[in-house]
């Protein structure tokens, strides 16, 4: 065996939100009115087509999660083989090209020379100033041009398995925007093979201040913003569900004390509550250097740590939407009609206040995921945020800000964080518009009136 | 009236008393006074001594709760908790790590931050309302649709870009504004229009997209019907009934805001340079002073509970049914 | 010469004619009621000509004109000039319909400054003089209130005020008394009349109720699924129903006469089939003829217009049922006595308790085994909390309720769950009163299994399949879920549910009240019928007198927490004793369609259960009160057959 699995506290997480995930499908299969508003969103070209965007990144996020030591070459046959004691993803192994084609420093996107001027030596002895050559790519590199048509041929293949997946569609009267979701589709895969093609040669995005590629950088920030944005909810969902409903249901003192918990905790301003518990963590792990084997798996340690103060410092507006809900569901009559039958406490939650509030918890997942990804920048820009050496958009910001300074500008390495950060939040907020639109009862009859 | 009122700022008191002790908990107990130390001297192999002394120098090394070496209420009062969190609720909040006075340089910093953050507010509630009010006007248009992508376009971008392309953009090639900087008085004024146009900015997506949700929800109701049956026009049924009911949940997000501009913003004053509360919290956070990011947060909570309770009497004022019923 | 006249008017949702070529004019000084059950379109119609439609449903065709003018080409800006002016518009639920944030009177001097009615400075004086007409008293001080301070028929006054205050020629009033109790639906339909005819205006009237229309038009529309198949004048209408609809509409009225079978009720609900008359699938005349060709609006007489292949005399629904009341005993199974249930107002810095709503206060019935008890009053009266209560689903504040013998207030959760099975209740609204999130199965299978009825999950399901029978729902229906039934099957759901775990008694609170007439029939032969077989015990909550005179063997009015009459159904309904229960009476439309408006005319409203009147609660509003009513309240005089009241005025000798 040349590998050995690395299992992450945060890609087990991972592991038990993707479950989640599945049994949420489960169910929708097996209980009609869970799979209606789906059914809804799925009917929406904007819901299709952004769940497609959303799933790519997913894929490249769970891709990554998948961790393990590659073993380093045996000295001698005898002896038992040796880990490296740098964790890879299945990422790194896709993309190894562009993490090991490292340069000496900056390079602009597509260039085939270096930022800044060096002296070199020429061949002939003479000492010239000039760009150095890009290393990577080699010194024949083809034109761009004719990779962008490869790229382009490449997809065609993919492009006429969609437009079957398309007629098929069509010819079982499927009810769901199939249409945007493989236009999207194809899109993408267009424009992931053309990168694909570009990247054997080039530096698609350029090159850090070490030389670092920018692309791979930015793919390797998707885990990051995917764990930030989900794990948190993860970990805050259980709090607001039970203290809301409980705090709803039971009212008198408990509704009392809940109510005063986070009336108190959302008092202190989110951003510096975060910021003393990271601090506080932080020197904590600072004492302790002993807990974590490698860098990776304490920089995981920070990142799970992150998303639990994210968690238990934003758990109190759900609460208190689900404590609202939950005050209206008890007055309805299904429920005073189970009192009348003596049916217990823990049975009228599970069965007439829990269901019912679903649609809430279901919008507010899919509405603070962007809020969140959008955080762990700013997080990371105050010092509060992601451990400095884990791959993260605010990491790249945060890295790249001051190089605005420069002449000529060194750009994009924002660029890339942009565009990347961009489509994610953008698809996220679009798909939580359609989502909002198909599970909230009262948007439904405001779009109809 | 004035009964619900009191009950109301009563309401606060324990609310106060649970985020101090609440502070005290997270920067004392489940972060000693050793820790700090350590941390503070930096080096791995810091001398007991030095811890010591460093804890001396700034009042740390009494007992947390109960000091048995002093008299009579000197066993209470002189603690840590005494000091760092009791003497907080009368706002005296010493000294920060570095040994300057808390008090002096919050008084100094809020009015900086308040020049950036209240402009900031004022023009982008106006600029939202305004925007929501005129999508509201074209619903169910090319002109309502697009405005509300692009809201959503908007607020899916990091404020860091807002921040990062409008300084580059705006100073660093077309030379309208300084890229930074903070001066008081009229000399100062320039330096204050990029920050606020970059908050008001920053604020558009989400904010017009919120009021849009309001105004809506607002003009399906019934009682606009009937303002139409009188013959009112669009213009009038929007302002008149429209815009004066969607004003109060508008409020009761707004109004709560208001005490916390005094904070000013994190990144924006650390950005551009101003020498406000945000930049001071921004600059504790990084060199670890806990004296003063325990100031923040006390002081944050005390002007949030100040703007429930301001959310309070606006709603009295906007809402005739709280005003004759509580 | 005609004001309205609507011609073939055709609004569409999606694909859906919900107003389907409807014709029909209204004249100078007349009053045309447009009748018809929930979704026939009626409402739809009203909007349409005022061009206040949603925006999902559209006007596809047809004519409106009002004084030769078609309201549908209009410019939008004329329009305006004529909504408010010409046309004025009364809509159902005053509490909503006023702009809650606004004075009534700005409310008012709106219209009066967008039509140029009065000139700004004699728009004060003006809107006083509305409020005056519409029978407001302390006009000028009623100017400067909210509407939230303002009851609900001080409400409905406040919009006929608006409603008139462009001084239009035509009034549409859109089932304007639905949300009212019984008394001030009274109030208000005279004041239409009264303010129709000092103005004369024309008036379309929408309404479900055909005791409204008994009151008020001239001429009447009735609507089936988007169409009209019926137009004729009122006498004619009620003297002669020519469609099956009608006459089925009829023959469904809960009435006292016919307490002694069960209700004609037509079968199913509304339906569009796709071809043919679409009444044709409930139809009792239904022929070949009438599957293949959808018949026309024909002219059958003079003034009367039927779309019927085969108009004509009624037949009757199904076979009636004549019904033998089941032998009562005598000992009652649940005996109430004294209840109260006081809700304690909080006030001042510290929440003390400064006051109570005694929303019921020293209440006593019995329930005897296969007898039906109503209970009567107007909303507020208290008479839901009485149910609660006796269902320990609210903490009594003091009294006794006795099941068989067994005192059950003050009973914990463990010790109560015995009686849990013997009573059950059914509520009034059918859709919250299911769980969306639930099959009807587990629905069913709820109160078996908490209540430990039926020992495996076998015996529990095939128990829930007899159920469904029971009340007329097919097997299938186990496996759905609740938004997949209509109202009327949902509370035949909600009745299934009530009886799966055997229950001796049913607290039945309103639960037909949300229905349409057909469906309502239906649902009381549900109720009568297991009665009848299973020897239950109701008591039947209602403000509807008609229902309750159908339905009940003996009935107790309530006032303001109190009850201040009992007795026997017959001697309540003829010889009613208290003025209250005579006002309630009075205040029920007669449906003989002779347009006669006798009775006395109920005055006020009732009163805050906070500060309840001193002495006797109803003093303010009797038309027989004495000073004596204002200082005690009446002890209970018995009068012959069980008949007990609590009035100064019975008091022997």
């Amino acid at each position: 065996m040349s590998i050995q699995p690395v299992i992450f506290p945060s890609d087990i997480l991972l592991g038990v939100l993707l479950a989640g995930g599945l049994l949420l499908v489960w169910l929708a299969r097996r209980h009609g009115y869970f799979l209606e508003p789906w059914l809804r969103v799925g009917q929406s070209a904007t819901g299709m087509a952004t769940a497609t965007v959303l799933l790519l990144y997913l894929a490249v996020g769970v891709l990554d999660s998948l961790h393990y030591r590659p073993a380093l070459p045996a000295e001698n046959a005898a002896k038992t083989v040796e880990y490296s004691p740098e964790v890879m993803s299945v990422l790194d192994a896709l993309l190894s090209p562009l993490k090991n084609g490292t340069e000496k420093t900056y390079s602009a996107p597509l260039a085939v020379h270096l930022y800044g001027k060096e002296t070199m030596t020429r061949a002939d002895g003479q000492q010239v100033r000039d760009y150095p050559p890009a290393l990577y790519g080699g010194a024949q590199r083809p034109a761009i041009g004719s990779l962008l048509l490869r790229g382009l041929l490449l997809s065609l293949p993919v492009w006429l398995v969609l437009w079957g997946g398309w007629r098929l569609a069509r010819r079982r009267r499927s009810p769901l925007r199939w249409d945007a979701a493989l236009l999207t589709a194809g899109l993408l895969a267009w424009l992931g093979l053309s990168v694909y093609e570009l990247a054997a040669h080039y530096h698609v995005l350029g090159t850090d201040k070490v030389g670092q590629d920018v692309l791979y950088q930015s793919m390797k920030s998707v885990r990051t913003g995917l764990l930030i944005g989900t794990l948190t909810t993860l970990v805050m969902l259980p709090f607001s569900l039970l203290m809301g409903a409980f705090a709803g249901y039971f009212k008198g003192w408990v509704d009392d004390l809940i109510q005063y918990i986070y009336t108190t905790l959302s008092s202190i301003p989110g951003v510096l509550l975060i910021a003393a518990a990271v601090l506080i963590m932080q020197s904590w792990m600072d004492q302790h250097p002993d807990w974590f084997a490698t860098v990776a798996e304490r920089a995981d340690a920070r990142l799970m740590a992150l998303c639990f103060i994210l968690g238990l410092t934003s758990w109190t507006s759900l609460a208190r939407l689900i404590r609202g809900e939950t005050m209206k569901l008890v007055e309805l009559d299904y429920v005073a009609a189970a009192t009348a039958f003596g049916v217990s406490h823990r049975r009228i939650i599970l069965r007439h206040i829990l269901p019912n509030l679903m649609h809430i918890v279901m919008i507010s997942v899919v509405m603070d995921f962007s809020g969140l990804v959008l955080a762990e920048a700013v997080l990371s820009y105050v010092g509060v945020g992601v451990d400095p050496t884990m791959a993260s958009w605010g990491n790249m910001i945060n890295g790249a800000r001051l190089e605005m300074a420069r002449e000529p500008v060194v750009w994009w390495q924002l660029a890339a964080a942009f565009v990347f950060m961009f489509t994610l939040v953008l698809a996220a907020n679009l798909f939580s518009d359609t989502v909002q639109t198909a599970f909230d009862p009262r948007t439904r009859q405001r779009e109809a009136a | 009236m004035m009964a619900y009122l009191l009950r109301r700022l009563f309401y606060a008191v324990p609310i106060l008393l649970g985020v101090n002790l609440l502070t005290f908990a997270l920067f004392f107990m489940v972060n000693t006074p050793d820790d700090m130390a350590r941390a503070h001297l930096g080096a791995k192999h810091v001398t007991a001594d030095a811890i010591r002394q460093w804890k001396v120098e700034r009042g740390y090394d009494k007992p947390l709760f109960f000091n048995n070496s002093e008299q009579g209420l000197g066993k209470l009062t002189d603690t840590v908790f005494y000091d760092k969190s009791v003497r907080m609720l009368v706002l005296d909040f010493g000294v920060s790590d570095d040994g300057r006075s808390i008090g002096a340089e919050i008084r100094q910093r809020a009015g900086p931050s308040l020049m950036i953050a209240l402009p900031t507010f004022v023009v982008g509630l106006l600029v939202n309302i305004t925007c929501a009010l005129l999508l509201v006007f074209f619903r169910a248009t090319w002109l309502d649709f697009w405005g509300a992508v692009a809201c959503v376009a908007l607020m899916s971008i990091s404020s860091l870009f807002y921040i990062i392309a409008g300084q580059f953009f705006m100073s660093k090639l077309w030379h309208w504004f300084p890229i930074s900087g903070f001066a008081f008085g009229v000399d100062g004024l320039r330096f204050l229009f990029l920050p606020v146009l970059i908050g008001v900015l920053y604020g558009i997506g989400s904010g017009v997209r919120w009021y849009r949700t309001l105004f809506l929800e607002e003009i399906a109701r019934e009682y606009v019907r009937t303002a139409r049956a009188k013959g009112l026009s669009e213009r009038l049924v929007l302002f008149r009934h429209v815009l004066r009911n969607g004003l109060i949940p508008i409020l009761t997000g707004v109004v709560v805001v208001i005490p916390t501009l005094f904070m000013g913003s994190l990144i924006m004053e650390s950005f551009f340079g101003i020498p406000g509360l945000g930049s001071y919290t921004i600059d504790a956070i990084n060199s670890q002073d806990f004296a003063v990011v325990r100031a923040m947060v006390f002081i944050g909570s005390v002007l949030y509970i100040v703007g429930l309770v301001l959310t309070d009497l606006s709603y009295v004022w906007a809402d005739p049914r709280v005003r004759l019923q509580a | 010469m005609s004001l309205l006249q609507v011609c073939d008017l055709t609004v569409r949702i999606g694909s859906t004619a919900i107003v389907d070529r409807v014709s029909f004019s209204i004249a100078e000084r007349q009053t045309f009621a447009l009748l018809g059950e929930s979704g026939c379109g009626k409402s739809m119609t009203a909007l349409a000509l005022m061009r206040l439609l949603p925006a999902v449903a559209k006007v596809t065709g047809g004519a409106v004109e009002l004084n030769q003018t078609d309201l549908l080409r209009l410019p939008e800006y004329a329009m305006r000039r004529v909504r408010g002016a010409q046309v004025g518009m009364v809509f159902q639920e005053p509490m909503v319909s006023l702009n809650p944030v606004m004075r009534v009177g700005q409310q008012i001097i709106e219209v009066l400054a967008c039509h140029a009615v009065a000139p700004p400075a004699q728009q004060q004086a003006e809107a006083v003089r509305l409020l005056q007409a519409v029978g407001i008293p302390e006009a000028e001080r009623r100017l400067a209130a909210y509407p939230f301070e303002l009851s609900g028929g001080m409400k409905q006054r406040i919009m006929i005020a608006m409603a008139l205050a462009g001084s239009p020629r035509l009034l549409v009033a859109d089932e304007p008394t639905t949300a009212l109790d019984v008394t001030l639906q009274k109030q208000v339909l005279n004041l239409l009349r009264q303010l129709q005819q000092q103005r004369g205006m024309g008036m379309l009237l929408i309404t479900h109720d055909l005791g409204v229309v008994a009151e008020m038009a001239d001429q009447v529309g009735v609507m089936y699924a988007g169409e009209l198949v019926e137009l004729a004048s009122r006498e004619a209408l009620f003297a002669r129903p020519q469609h099956p609809y009608t006459q089925a509409l009829f023959a469904a009225q809960p009435r006292s006469d016919r307490r002694d079978q069960s209700l004609r009720a037509l079968p199913g609900m509304v339906s569009r089939p796709l071809q043919g008359c679409r009444l044709a699938p409930r139809c009792p005349k239904v022929e070949a003829l009438c599957l293949q060709a959808a018949p026309d609006l024909l002219e059958m007489a003079e003034g009367h217009s039927v779309r019927c292949h085969f108009a004509g005399p009624a037949v009757p629904i199904g076979s009636a049922a004549t019904s033998v009341p089941p032998t009562a005993e005598e000992t009652p199974l649940l005996q109430v006595q004294d209840l109260a249930v006081h809700f304690p107002i909080r006030s001042g810095l510290l929440q003390r308790v400064t006051g109570h709503v005694r929303a019921v206060d020293g209440v006593s019935l019995a329930i005897r085994r296969g007898r039906t008890l109503a209970l009567v009053g107007e909303s507020g009266c208290g008479k839901t909390t009485v149910g609660r209560a006796i269902l320990q689903l609210l903490k009594a504040s003091s009294g006794s309720v006795r099941f068989a013998g067994a005192e059950l207030n003050g009973l914990d959760r463990r010790a109560m769950q015995p009686y849990r099975r013997a009573m059950q209740v059914i509520f009034q609204d059918p859709y919250s009163s299911l769980n969306p999130r639930m099959r009807v199965a587990d629905i069913l299978e709820e109160g078996m299994l908490a209540l430990g009825v039926g020992k495996t999950a076998a015996e529990r399901q095939a128990a829930g399949l007899r159920l469904l029978e029971q009340v007329g729902l097919p097997a299938e229906a186990a496996e759905r879920y609740p938004h997949e039934f209509s109202g009327g099957q949902r509370q035949r759901i909600a009745i299934a549910r009530a009886l799966a775990v055997k229950p001796q008694i049913i607290i039945c609170d309103e639960p037909t009240s949300a229905l349409d007439v057909s469906v309502q029939a239906q649902i009381l032969n549900l109720l009568r019928q297991l009665q009848q077989k299973q020897g239950l015990g109701y008591l039947f909550i209602s403000h509807n007198l008609a229902v309750v005179g159908y339905l009940a063997d003996e009935v107790a009015v309530m006032y303001l927490g109190r009850i201040v009459e009992s007795g026997p159904v017959q001697q309540i309904m003829q010889s009613p004793a208290h003025p209250y229960t005579q006002l309630l009476l009075s205040a029920v439309p007669s449906m003989d369609g002779t347009g006669k408006h006798t009775g006395q005319l109920a005055s006020g409203e009732l009163p805050s259960p906070i500060h309840p009147p001193a002495g006797c609660h109803f003093h303010p509003r009797c038309p027989h009160a004495m000073d004596e009513c204002a200082k005690t309240y009446p002890e209970a005089t018995a009068l012959p057959g069980e008949h007990i009241v609590r009035c100064h005025l019975c008091k022997a000798g």
